[in-house]
């Protein structure tokens, strides 16, 4: 394990307590912290100057034109596939997890995650996948509906039959091995599931979707 | 303590003026009307006294209107853990501004009732003098009780313009309106006793255009003074926010970490009152009071809080689809068994729930290091019966898995044939 470089990463977020904390507690075997950032001008100074392959992106930050996390994300799009955003927020409100990631985010994760959970994803992300916390694949679940099924792969506006049991076994807390597990195939497919519905989150231009977050408060 | 001067908005028989009069004097209201009517007969003193209080003093409930149209508009967070909650501060705000209401719009009624009153006693007058002789000249008298009937039909829109609904509003401007045209009107007539027709028109063409130019020079001061004032009450009402926010934070967040600090030494006390503190916390922001309780995800939620809260693991839900109703209930009870004996023997659990048109159903998973239900003694009835069991006497069904690397009950329970609605079917 020791081999492969660690991870960059730059830490964004307004709350000084919480900033700390999580550094403490990202495995330092694998992550390296290049800088951090508390709003987002300085956010986006930062990140275009350490370039880091992760940016810990939080979703209420002060500053900018009052667009938080997705205005860091969305400024930084000329930087992509370089650098990666992973959104980490204490909000569970749809509006907020939703925008984020439809601003370019690639996973989500809420504040309460173990360091050892952050340092996971962040690995992931960089690696080029998607993470969905149990919270993110029940909203897409809700979004996309559960009832009707996508029947080719490439439409944006539902889910295929896969995808569908893919994002169920995430929300019931499955890992991306078990699930593999559960549904007979490979931990890669199940990436490949995921970043998939990654991919119609952001682009679906379904209209229920905006619609849909703005009018779910919170669960 | 004497009452502050004002005009009432109980008891006023036009614009509360007499009421509120007898209020701060602590003297009967009958005295106070009749001692006016007399002073209105010594040429008119006590008509001009009661339209100089008329336009001065405040309505009693100014203020109280503008705090309740304030707690109508803010999303109040309502308790959710009380069914129906009618003792919620946002359903209270509601009443009042409808009681509010009822009671301007009545007031309205007697002050038409008064000036019907007044205006036929005046004609009455007018006729009485004449009979006995003493001359009136009509010119006179006419105009100027149609000037004064203007005046307080105008005048009566003042209190019922504030806070009322979108039609209330159009009705009250028309009142004005049909108020100032009798003003207009009277004059007109009054000044026609004393000039030709010709200079009449003259003289009217001049007033217009001296309006008109009155009104370039004033309409930006007064828009500023508008503008000025609706940012001053914006302010107030975000004020006021902001000090409830603080009483709220103070009651709650600011006494757990005070007890967090207390318990130090205690971990696994520390993440539960933070625990606890989170969901209240949370429900507090972001609650929203019209959305119904008592879906599926809330009864959840609601379990989930006081499981965590008597077994110190966490317990995550998350929820798809809404659905509500009686036939939940078993579906809820197993659930909640499971949940139980989740976090009792295995540590942190996971809820997911998902609601569609034919049925529910509940995933309950925890990573403890599974168990052998046949190894479970007999008179044990956990899982045998109050999950199993429970499932397959109310038509639903539940499995089980177990395994080293956890536990998970699957509980499903079929949507009742009359209880689908097409519209949820629909959200899903």
């Amino acid at each position: 394990m020791n081999q492969t470089p660690p991870v960059t990463v730059v830490v964004v977020d307004d709350h000084a307590i919480f900033r700390t904390g999580l550094k403490a507690d990202l495995d330092a075997d694998r992550i390296q912290v290049l800088g951090e950032a508390a709003d987002v001008d300085s956010a986006i100074a930062a990140i275009r100057q350490h370039r880091p392959a992760v940016v810990l992106l939080d979703v209420h930050l002060p500053g900018g034109r009052g667009g938080g996390g997705a205005e860091v994300a969305a400024a930084c799009h000329d930087l992509a596939p370089e650098v990666r955003f992973l959104a980490i927020s204490v909000s569970d409100a749809a509006e907020d997890v939703v925008g984020v990631i439809r601003a370019g985010a690639r996973g989500y994760l809420t504040k309460t995650a173990s360091g050892a959970e952050v340092s996971d994803a962040v690995q992931r992300v960089a690696a080029g996948d998607a993470v969905f916390s149990p919270r993110l694949a029940g909203f897409v679940l809700d979004a996309f509906g559960t009832a009707a099924v996508a029947v080719q792969d490439d439409e944006l506006d539902l889910l295929s039959e896969r995808e569908l049991e893919v994002m169920r076994l995430i929300a019931r807390g499955y890992t991306y091995k078990e699930a593999a597990k559960q549904l007979f195939i490979s931990v890669r497919t199940v990436e490949t599931h995921v970043s998939h519905v990654l991919r119609k989150l952001q682009l679906s231009n379904r209209h229920e979707l905006s619609r849909w977050a703005g009018e779910r408060g919170l669960l | 303590m004497t009452a502050p001067l004002t005009r009432a908005v109980h008891g006023r028989a036009v614009a509360g003026v007499c009421a509120g009069l007898a209020g701060h004097l602590s003297l009967p209201v009958t005295w106070v009307r009749v001692g006016l009517v007399v002073l209105s007969l010594m040429g008119g003193a006590g008509l001009v006294f009661y339209a100089w209080l008329w336009i001065f003093l405040p309505s009693e409930h100014e203020d109280a209107v503008v705090t309740a149209e304030r707690v109508r508009g803010a999303a109040v967070p309502l308790p959710p853990s009380e069914p129906g909650g009618p003792s919620s501060p946002g359903l209270t705000g509601e009443v009042s501004v409808g009681a509010e209401d009822a009671l301007r719009r009545r007031a309205l009624w007697n002050g038409w009732q008064v000036i019907v009153g007044v205006v036929v006693l005046a004609i009455a007058v007018v006729l009485g003098l004449q009979t006995a002789g003493i001359p009136v000249s009509w010119g006179i008298v006419g105009p100027g009780g149609v000037v004064l009937l203007g005046m307080a039909v105008a005048w009566l829109q003042l209190d019922s313009l504030r806070g009322a609904s979108r039609r209330g509003r159009v009705v009250s401007v028309l009142q004005v309106v049909l108020g100032l045209l009798l003003v207009l009107g009277g004059v007109l007539a009054l000044a026609s006793g004393f000039v030709g027709m010709e200079e009449l028109w003259l003289g009217l063409f001049v007033a217009v255009a001296v309006l008109v130019g009155l009104l370039l020079v004033a309409a930006p001061w007064a828009l500023k003074a508008w503008r000025d004032h609706m940012a001053e009450r914006t302010a107030l009402a975000a004020q006021t926010e902001r000090a409830e926010m603080a009483a709220h934070l103070h009651d709650s967040v600011l006494q757990s970490l005070a007890l967090i600090q207390k318990n130090a030494e205690d971990p696994a006390r520390v993440a539960r009152y933070a625990r606890a503190q989170e969901r209240e916390l949370r429900q507090y922001l972001y609650q929203d009071p019209s959305r119904p309780t008592g879906t599926l995800g809330d009864r959840l939620e609601e379990l989930a809080e006081t499981l965590e809260e008597r077994h110190g693991h966490s317990i995550e839900v998350v929820t798809v689809g809404t659905a509500q109703g009686a036939w939940l209930d078993p579906l809820l009870q197993a659930a909640q068994e499971a949940m139980r004996n989740g976090v009792r023997h295995a540590g942190p659990v996971r809820v997911y729930a998902e609601a569609g048109p034919d049925g529910a159903e509940v995933f309950v998973r925890d990573r403890g290091t599974g168990f052998d239900l046949d190894a479970v003694p007999a008179d044990r009835l956990g899982v045998r019966e109050s999950i199993i069991g429970r499932m397959q006497r109310s038509g639903g069904t539940a499995q089980l898995r177990t395994g080293p690397d956890g536990t998970e009950v699957r509980l499903h329970q079929p949507r009742p044939a009359q209880q689908s609605h097409p519209t949820e079917q629909d959200r899903t």
